[in-house]
């Protein structure tokens, strides 16, 4: 069995979350960026995750998305994050990645 | 010259919009990939390749269950006379959507939200049983002013 502390996103199917309430920030981290195989400053959107697909967990969930980030912000800011289930699909592109967010 | 930084704009302005006209919403998706899956669509078309439907698929700003209906968004800060367009391709794909496979046949409504009237586009969309909301924040006046757009 392998355990994990972060929830992964699987290509085109929908993750069901809970986040604990106001645990949404950003940190700024490096990575090795996968194409240069260069170091990376990159900002990071962080949650802590109470729910993974209805199932209770303690885990983190992270992403170095802008686009997804700002949702999720966004989201944090007037509460929805944390009054609803949220899901998210990836949707890999390359560089076009898009993120699908469901908040209900 | 160093590159500015992109801004993502339009996530935000399609949440605040959803936030205040839908308090009482039942569900919001955002960015939803309307029509057939991929997978689906490559197997009806076998001389299409599966990685054409993947990286071409349409994304709704976001599709809102409300009051009995699905209430198809999209925003348009800038330029709103293509978001009647998105609207239009979109329409039609939302009932295929397997996400929204559950609220089938549910009526569709279409919304156009823009932050300042645009009178031809006001008289399309009424053409085609588009509702144009306008929906100012002064942040998104702001940067229409920067843009010498206001």
């Amino acid at each position: 069995m392998v355990l994990e502390n972060f929830v992964r996103l699987i290509r085109d199917t929908e993750k069901v979350m809970k986040f604990r309430p106001g645990s949404f920030h950003v940190e700024d981290t490096t990575i090795r960026d996968p194409k240069t195989k260069q170091p990376k400053r990159v900002r990071r959107a962080v949650l802590d995750v109470l729910e993974e697909d209805y199932r209770p967990v303690v885990k983190m969930f992270s992403t170095l998305s802008e686009k997804l980030a700002v949702q999720l912000e966004q989201a944090h800011r007037t509460g929805d994050l944390y009054r609803y289930h949220v899901g998210i699909t990836w949707r890999p592109m390359d560089l076009a990645t898009e993120y699908t967010v469901r908040l209900f | 010259m160093a590159r500015k930084e992109y801004t993502q704009r339009e996530r935000r302005y399609v949440q605040e919009y959803v936030n205040e006209r839908f308090p009482d919403r039942e569900f919001v998706i955002y960015n939803v990939a309307v029509g057939p899956a991929p997978e689906t669509l490559a197997k009806a078309h076998p001389e299409i390749p599966l990685e054409h439907f993947r990286r071409w698929r349409l994304y709704a700003d976001a599709i809102v269950g409300w009051h009995g209906l699905l209430v198809l968004v999209e925003t348009k800060i800038r330029n709103p006379k293509l978001g009647l367009g998105y609207l239009l391709q979109y329409a039609p794909l939302v009932h295929q959507t397997p996400e929204l496979a559950v609220y089938i046949g549910r009526p569709l409504q279409l919304r156009l939200v823009t932050p300042r009237e645009d009178p031809r586009v006001i008289q399309v969309a009424a053409t085609h049983n588009i509702i144009v909301d306008i929906f100012y924040k002064p942040w998104v006046g702001e940067y229409l002013r920067e843009l010498g757009l206001m």
